[in-house]
């Protein structure tokens, strides 16, 4: 790839040109929203939709909508967490290749899915990362984590920096350019963000690693490089260039996603990397357009 | 429009002229206003004749930047100090004695600017502690929001939350809001990971509050799509979609969802810090005309809440 992918349609183009049917259950499937979401997909053939859940409510909602699931293989289970075990279980065997959350409370998902579950993941890897290309901004921006680890660890974060640098490779992003994000751009150590940002900092520095990694940065000097200058801070390579932004802590990159969802020009996506397959776990605020945005991110980052 | 609440900054400038214009003109003092941002800020507000500034600084350097930057300043009174410990001094002194209704920070460290303030002389502190109030006029959003605190606690534990929220409310209060909303942020909207803070704010912070205040509703935990998000269907007694106070878990999260606002939705920001028994307004290069504008005139407000609820008793 010599262009970088810069928009959701060139995502599209290129998945449609790789011509590769990619195996997707979605569980818990009397959302509705996601469920015909997914059925796009479906008949575009860029996937093979199989529902897990409750076949007779699935069947009566979708009936109600006029929505046309005959042609789609279901796997019934009355009980919604069984549904979700027998999901985790076929993604963990390598049966599917993604998995939705349909309609189940993301906390109860993510507890089953993610937590104590060793067989489909090591907590530790798995992280949560949007997607946003909002107006003003040129780039797509890769934003961490919102949706699983509350308060991450160095240890956490660079396996989280790691993980999206190889999903950014697929972009066409060959050196991605990463901000520890902060409240201040100065190491304090009344503020453990700060000291921990530096850390991370300068073990990139030190390493091999095609990547670029500065901190603590604030929010306006990551995104724009005039507010850097003003700052002084002359040297930096990722102030108003930045790729990946990796929040201190889950509300913070939360209340971004959701901000720059409600209120930005913004198209949007997210997905869960680091179990045994990408997870896409709509909130409720995401439009039809958002879910489709996801799945096609999970389909990348297979 | 007398008591009416204030929901966008351009009430909240239009307030700041009434308030003047009914005889309550307030001063706002500027310490070490060496710093063009600043002076230009009060130049404005007092063009648009709702502040009298009074300047303390380097007489030398305000006279040189004024010049460099076409800023009008002849008529303002200026007291010269060199020092900016000096200034900060004779700044918050003309608080202390009634002369001054407001600080404007200039050219100084906050950290000294305030440690001046709670200096025990002064007799200016008010709650037991100070925070920050960042009050967003969101673009598509129906109301401002006070986002706390996003500028002094990095961590705050629920005996701090409790007077961040006290001190909010009071910003509140001098908007005019009542009920007030208050929506205490958590990613999730249930516990999620046993995190402590929503046991927290749920079990300690909300009965604290509702015990004390007839007129606020508080709830948590609260997602921020939750607290802002368009409700048609949003009943009077509850924060969803109509948010005021949106209390956060760090200054971090705070700081960061505030300015992915202002840059990103062009959403209108004036910031204060609140706590003492005179409102301090600060102001930032990357801040624009209007933010500036809106600072200071919610720093009018507020001064006037304190002094016709004469909040603090006698200064």
């Amino acid at each position: 790839m010599s262009e970088a992918i810069k928009s959701f349609d060139e995502l599209e183009q290129v998945l449609l040109e790789q011509n590769k049917r990619y195996k997707v259950a979605l569980v818990a499937p009397s959302d509705m929203t996601t469920l015909q979401v997914a059925l796009r997909l479906h008949e575009k053939k860029l996937i093979e939709l199989v529902l897990i859940g409750d076949e007779e409510l699935v069947h009566a909602k979708a009936t109600k909508k006029n929505i046309d699931i005959s042609t789609l293989e279901i796997l019934d289970f009355r009980e919604p967490y069984k549904a979700v075990e027998t999901a985790s279980k076929l993604a963990s065997t390598g049966e599917i290749d993604i998995l939705i959350k349909g309609k189940y409370h993301s906390v109860d998902f993510i507890e089953k899915i993610i937590f104590g579950n060793a067989e489909f993941c090591d907590a530790n890897d798995v992280h949560h990362v949007a997607l946003i290309k909002a107006k003003g901004y040129d780039k797509f921006l890769f934003l961490t984590d919102g949706f699983v680890h509350c308060q991450p660890s160095v240890e956490v974060k660079s396996k989280m920096i790691d993980s999206i640098v190889k999903l950014a490779n697929k972009f066409g992003i060959e050196i991605p350019k990463v901000a520890l994000l902060a409240a201040v751009e100065v190491v304090y150590k009344q503020m453990p963000n700060t000291v921990e940002a530096d850390a991370i900092q300068k073990k990139y520095a030190d390493s091999s690693e095609q990547v670029v990694v500065e901190g603590p940065l604030s929010f306006d000097i990551a995104l724009n490089r005039l507010a850097a200058e003003a700052k002084g801070l002359h040297d930096s390579v990722v102030a108003g260039e930045v790729d990946i932004l990796v929040a201190p802590n889950i509300e913070t990159a939360n209340g971004i996603y959701k901000a720059l969802s409600l209120f930005a020009d913004s198209q949007v996506g997210g997905v869960i990397l680091g179990g045994k397959v990408p997870v896409v776990m709509p909130t409720e605020i995401d439009s039809e357009e958002t879910r489709y945005n996801s799945i096609l991110l999970a389909m990348v980052a297979c | 429009m007398q008591n009416r609440p204030i929901h966008s900054s351009k009430q909240l400038i239009e307030k700041a002229i009434a308030i003047a214009s009914e005889g309550r003109k307030k001063k706002i003092v500027v310490a070490a206003a060496q710093d063009a941002d600043v002076l230009d800020a009060v130049v404005q507000a007092k063009t648009d004749n709702y502040i009298v500034p009074i300047l303390v600084g380097d007489k030398e350097k305000i006279d040189t930047l004024a010049q460099e930057n076409h800023i009008e300043i002849s008529g303002i009174e200026l007291i010269d100090k060199k020092d900016v410990l000096d200034a900060a001094h004779t700044a918050i002194k003309l608080a202390a004695d009634g002369e001054a209704d407001a600080v404007m920070k200039g050219f100084l460290p906050t950290s000294a600017l305030l440690k001046t303030l709670l200096d025990k002389q002064y007799n200016l502190r008010g709650n037991s502690i100070l925070s920050h109030c960042a009050v967003l006029d969101i673009p598509g959003y129906k109301k401002l929001l006070n986002m706390s605190d996003g500028g002094m606690m990095v961590h705050p534990d629920v005996e701090q939350k409790k007077e961040i929220v006290n001190n909010a409310i009071l910003v509140s209060k001098a908007l005019m809001l009542s009920p007030i909303k208050i929506a205490v942020s958590s990613a999730y909207d249930k516990l999620y990971n046993n995190q402590p803070h929503v046991k927290n704010d749920r079990d300690v912070l909300i009965p604290y509050v509702l015990e004390k205040y007839q007129d606020v509703i508080i709830q948590a935990p609260i997602p921020f799509d939750k607290a802002v998000a368009k409700n048609e269907d949003a009943e009077s007694n509850n924060v969803i979609g109509d948010t005021d106070i949106f209390l956060a878990n760090s200054i971090e999260e705070c700081n960061i969802i505030a300015k992915s606002l202002i840059h990103f939705v062009q959403a209108v920001f004036a910031g204060v810090i609140v706590g003492a028994k005179v409102p301090v307004s600060l102001v930032s290069r990357s801040d624009t005309v209007q933010n500036k504008k809106t600072s200071l005139a919610l720093a009018v407000l507020i001064a006037d809440y304190y002094q016709q609820e004469n909040i603090w008793g006698e200064r």
